[in-house]
């Protein structure tokens, strides 16, 4: 260990200064701004909409980050990520989208979803006994995922049943009640498993959780169903540190996609089109195909934005967004946004190892790792590295339940970064009290 | 808490190799893969893409058009009718009919999509967007020329190639058909059979005695003292389950093993076969390329097998004397004899010498590597001295060119066990000269003995190809 | 014309994605060596609170040795326990700690024996398979005597020392460093940033901006940086 030495003033400012996001907030609204000046030029009459876009994005981006900021001392460098992706999200939308309402849909979403997130964040510095309050969560969450059940609320789309469909006099609103049971299973998680679990305690969490999942076996939800086991997997073995059982778990997990496939003829087409999607390109393999043929035309850099044909891949604008991004954008600009979410979740994972608490730690974990996984699910089924489910690219997806249930978990982390921060000045302080008085 | 964070960071270093692995895929799949996938007759894109693009001109590698675009905008092929038909497979067309065709294969760089010259796209002033033309290695009087040749009635390929760079020099395949003369997709997918169909690329055979090239080089590398031995064939060989005999029931009595090769007696290689094992013989067959799948950058080349169980000793001796389950494309066996002359070193395939943006110059692009090292130059050098033997005093004799080192390899593969049926006629071989280093493979299905009709053809295509000065 | 904008653009936006995606690599790995630095020379981040060993005959521990603790952890004698003690006594992992509103309450791991000497007199066992401690009190496992001092403590119990560089540096694994990358180099090894002057990156001096607030060198300067004390998170 070095001898310890006092530190010089410059040395320990330069130590302590947080690095500036301050290129990556202009680099992007740069983008920004070009992207949608350029699409709203891509017909002979103006786009009116686009032009507003271009205008309001930046703004709001502004706002935000400097409402955070000024808030509480968040992590500034990953809301910069975050508006990234929604950069990205609008941009590709407006390009793509057949009807001007989607991307008008998705930014009202995302405004909506950063209050959300002002929320979660609130929510996160809450001084709770969180194991009575996961209690509440969870009796909170079973009637939520159970909603798409109620006749009349239930709306079966793609051959699943999780859906729900409110109608507010003409206005009708769908919603994917699953999104927002994620961040409740996380936190009624984190705070069961946390600080060294007993027997019953760890019991209660893995019943809640197995429950759920249960629930969206039956309404055929296997996206969103893969994606709760394998946090439950990974939180249980973050927080007891028991491998053997963990990999028990996951061998439990993947004898019933096994008896899934054998049984249930919607996986067995599923596999059938990821393992040979050229053998019947125009029924079964008809998405994968598309998608890599849209994939392959980007080439490097893209088709452009506005010059592909990004509408003939199925699901354009959910599941396939991201060969439409790869379209349109190139093999450079999808790889660079592949490496974005890679960077949320390294951010994210500081954040954890730098919680003071199990639960805080569990709760940052578990949303990073949800957040990766449902990243490399959709990406590796659009490249067919992994057979396609329908999970959404977080963030970059149309769907505003989606958008609603990240920002929530993301203003959980963020949150929790800002706790992170705070206990690190109280740190200083006490050394300086310590050390006598100044540094 | 430090029991939590290692088990984080563990599942953290996972996650970010998951996400290493899925980026590294992705970028490798697509490079390599992409071409084959915007080529497929469901691209939409490309559809569109020509009727708003000007689409470069092929020419053949002395600048004659084998295709263009015309002012009204509609495709036009060349204008003499056999050339067009010659190359018709090779070429392509734009409804996509042969699919592995330049027009289709190539379509992303005919129609400027792939983004080939970045500072065409930047500063061309023409309003049209223009496509890349490309510069064919294949020579369009030649194919002319084989096509004409080519025995009528008979369906079959003629691949040419130079055996020291991979160019191809022609590919015929018979039947033909006429770009000119397709209407719309549907008239023409009613229309002739597999006229379509490239048979040196796409054209899976059984290549009979040709393939006594990969068993006489598997027996060289692993049977010490081979070449020195004498073989006897008394016209029968029986062995566990079944005999072999020779061709027309010939009886060729004592040889050597060079004078085996050249005579193409059965018996020897079935026995040579069982003495390597299935094991060995496979494993030289895979470094040629057998089992392999086949990535090449210019064009798409099916992939030749061979079974690797052989349960029983029939499936081996056959086997061994190209029959049996193993299949074989003109193309690849043209790069087997190219080998040969090559000192063992097989090379790449290649279709386009150049790529011509629109306002003239040249785009520089990475060529394949040569496929590899498939034999020992010692080993190669002895193969090619058999193969010339076969040519001066074995069955291949009607392949002499006088003035020149033609060596090669008949085959009279059978496809049938029909005894009425004919065989299919093969000729593998070569010219071994540095000025004309042209390889040859060439297949007459049902053409009968490979020693009559596959050698004459391959005679008459390699004298003109010396002519031309290819 | 559109078209050749747009195809003009897809170059600027590839450049414009791979520059951000760049520089926020390297906040992150900055990011990650700026907390290392700090945990590596402010060894009591992120403390509540600490150990004072009183006595330990028999083992390895010094009288006097110290050991800072975070909100939770365990106490034992394997190197993953976050208070690590040799001594006989201490089982490889013998009891779970976390804080509460009102001090510390420690578990012990299934049937591991220990008590707690109160500040003000009393030996209390574990009942319900824990026993809450507060500042000043003394927990005995075995041999070998700790007494916690919990830095938020109305008012400090007695007399604190202050605390000796050299013993609270050779009691701490330097090893166990938590480094999401691993490669960069051991801190220990010599190389020495506060010397070096750091590696030469810019940095806004500017208080005013707010994407840009450098932490305070001063305590006083949090009280304007952030309205809400830190030190009131935690509530007494």
């Amino acid at each position: 260990m070095a001898k310890r030495r006092k530190p010089d003033a410059q040395a320990l400012k330069h130590a302590l200064t947080r690095a500036n996001p301050h290129f990556l907030v202009i680099a992007l609204m740069a983008f920004q701004v070009t992207a949608m000046l350029l699409l709203a030029f891509k017909t002979d009459t103006v786009d009116w909409q686009a032009i507003g876009f271009a205008i309001a994005m930046p703004i709001v981006s502004q706002v935000v980050l400097r409402v955070f900021i000024r808030l509480w001392p968040v992590d500034r460098t990953l809301l910069v990520l975050i508006l990234f992706l929604c950069s990205v999200s609008l941009i590709t939308l407006k390009d793509i989208a057949r009807s001007p309402v989607t991307p008008g849909e998705q930014g009202v979403f995302m405004l909506l979803g950063f209050i959300v997130m002002g929320f979660g964040i609130a929510v996160a510095r809450l001084r709770l006994n969180w194991r009575k309050a996961s209690i509440a969560l969870m009796c909170l969450a079973v009637p939520v995922i159970l909603s798409p059940f109620v006749p009349g609320l239930g709306n079966r789309q793609y051959g699943a049943l999780n859906w729900i469909q409110v109608s507010l006099g003409g206005f009708s609103v769908t919603a994917q009640p699953s999104e927002f049971v994620k961040p409740m299973l996380v936190i009624c998680l984190a705070a069961m498993l946390g600080n060294h679990p007993g027997i019953r305690r760890a019991i209660l969490a893995l019943a809640f959780a197995a429950g759920l999942c249960g629930v969206l076996l039956i309404q055929s939800d296997l996206g969103a169903l893969l994606i709760y086991f394998l946090t439950t997997v990974a939180m249980f073995y973050v927080a007891t540190s028991r491998l053997g059982l963990s990999l028990a778990g996951i061998g439990a997990g993947a004898a019933c996609a096994v008896i899934a496939y054998k049984t249930m003829p919607y996986v067995q087409r599923r596999l059938q089109s990821f393992l040979d999607p050229w053998s019947d390109p125009m029924a079964t393999g008809y998405q994968i195909v598309q998608a890599l043929i849209a994939i392959g035309s980007g080439g490097l850099f893209g088709m452009g934005l506005g010059l592909g044909m990004p509408r003939n891949i199925p699901l354009y604008h959910s599941d396939f967004i991201f060969a439409a991004i790869c379209e349109e954008f190139g093999l450079i600009f999808a790889v660079c946004l592949l490496i974005v979410y890679a960077l949320i979740f390294m951010r994210a994972l500081t954040i954890a190892m730098n919680a003071r608490t199990s639960f805080h730690s569990l709760v940052a974990f578990g949303i990073a790792f949800m957040f990766a996984l449902q990243a490399l699910i959709i990406v590796g089924g659009n490249i067919r590295l992994i057979p396609l489910t329908g999970v959404t690219l977080p963030l970059v997806s149309a769907g505003g339940s989606s958008i609603i249930g990240t920002m929530a978990s993301l203003g959980l982390l963020i949150g929790i970064s800002s706790l992170n921060a705070e206990a690190e000045v109280t740190d200083l302080r006490r050394m300086e009290w310590r050390e006598g008085g100044g540094l | 808490m430090k029991r939590l964070q290692r088990c984080m960071r563990m599942v953290g270093i996972l996650m970010l190799c998951v996400f290493t692995f899925t980026a590294c895929w992705f970028a490798w799949t697509v490079q390599s893969q992409s071409s084959r996938w915007i080529a497929t007759s469901y691209n939409t894109r490309l559809a569109a893409a020509r009727e708003s693009a000007r689409a470069g001109d092929i020419y053949d590698c002395t600048g004659a058009v084998l295709a263009t675009t015309d002012e009204d905008g509609n495709r036009v092929y060349n204008d003499d009718k056999r050339t067009r038909r010659a190359v018709s497979q090779t070429v392509g067309d734009t409804l996509s009919m042969s699919g592995t065709g330049v027009e289709s294969f190539h379509a992303a760089t005919l129609l400027g999509l792939s983004g080939e010259s970045v500072f065409d796209t930047l500063f061309n002033p023409s309003p049209v967007k223009e496509g890349n033309s490309l510069r064919l290695t294949i020579n369009a009087e030649l194919s002319r020329y084989i096509h004409k040749e080519f025995p009528d009635g008979y369906d079959g390929a003629v691949s040419l190639i130079n055996y020291k760079t991979g160019e191809i020099l022609a590919m015929v395949s018979m039947p033909y058909y006429d770009p000119e003369e397709l209407e719309n997709r549907a008239e023409a997918a009613e229309a002739s059979g597999s006229g379509y169909l490239n048979r040196n690329t796409q054209g899976q055979y059984t290549p009979g005695s040709v393939f006594k090239i990969v068993t006489l080089a598997s027996a060289l590398e692993f049977l010490p003292g081979v070449e020195e031995r004498t073989y006897e064939c008394n016209g029968e060989w029986e062995y566990e389950g079944g005999s072999v005999t020779c061709a027309g029931g010939a009886v060729h009595g004592t040889l050597t093993l060079e004078e085996a090769f050249a005579e193409s007696c059965n018996i020897v290689f079935a026995k040579l076969a069982y003495e390597l094992g299935a094991q060995r013989l496979v494993s030289t067959a895979e470094s040629f390329g057998f089992n392999d799948v086949f990535q090449f950058q210019d064009l798409i080349v099916y992939d030749s097998s061979i079974d690797t169980q052989m349960p029983t000793v029939g499936d081996l001796v056959w086997s061994g004397v190209g029959q049996g389950k193993t299949l074989v494309s003109p193309l690849h066996m043209a790069l087997i004899a190219a080998s040969v002359a090559n000192d063992g070193v097989m090379p790449s395939p290649k279709l386009i010498a150049e790529v011509i943006t629109p306002s003239g110059s040249t785009v520089l692009r990475t060529q394949d590597p040569p496929y590899g090292r498939v034999m020992y130059s010692s080993t190669a050098a002895t193969i090619a001295r058999y193969m010339y033997t076969t040519v001066e005093s074995g069955t291949a004799t009607r392949a002499q060119i006088s003035g020149y080192r033609v060596c090669g390899k008949t085959g009279s593969a059978q496809i049938s066990n029909d005894s009425d049926a004919q065989t299919n006629a093969w000729f593998a071989g070569f010219v071994y000269d540095d000025a004309h280093p042209y390889a040859i493979s060439v297949v007459v299905e049902e053409g009968g003995s490979g020693s009559r009709r596959a050698a004459e053809l391959a005679e008459k295509a390699l004298k003109k190809a010396i002519e031309l000065g290819v | 014309m559109y078209e050749r904008l747009a195809l003009w653009m897809r170059y600027f936006f590839a450049l414009l994605a791979v520059l951000f995606v760049v520089r926020a690599w390297v906040i992150t790995v900055r990011d990650n060596r700026r907390a290392r630095v700090l945990r590596a020379w402010l060894p009591e981040t992120g403390t509540i609170g600490e150990w004072l060993v009183l006595g330990a005959p028999g083992g390895q521990e010094r009288k006097n040795a110290r050991c800072p603790i975070l909100n939770e952890g365990t106490i034992g004698s394997s190197r993953r326990c976050d208070v690590r003690l040799v001594h006989p006594d201490v089982l490889r992992e013998h009891a779970y700690f976390a804080a509460t509103e009102t001090g510390l309450r420690v578990r012990p791991v299934g049937e591991a024996p220990l008590c707690v000497e109160s500040q003000v007199g009393g030996v209390y066992h574990p009942a319900d398979g824990y026993v809450d401690m507060a500042d000043g009190d003394v927990l005995v496992l075995g041999g070998l005597r700790m007494m916690l001092t919990l830095f938020d403590a109305p008012r400090p119990a007695r007399e604190v020392p202050p605390p000796s560089p050299q013993r609270a540096r050779t009691r701490r694994a330097p090893a166990e460093e938590e480094e999401l990358f691993a490669g960069e180099e051991d801190y220990g090894a010599g190389s020495d940033p506060f010397l070096e002057g750091g590696n030469g990156e810019e940095w806004d001096d500017d208080l005013e901006d707010d994407l840009d607030a450098p932490f305070p060198q001063k305590a006083r300067d949090t009280e304007k940086l952030w309205p809400n004390d830190a030190n009131q998170t935690r509530k007494r």
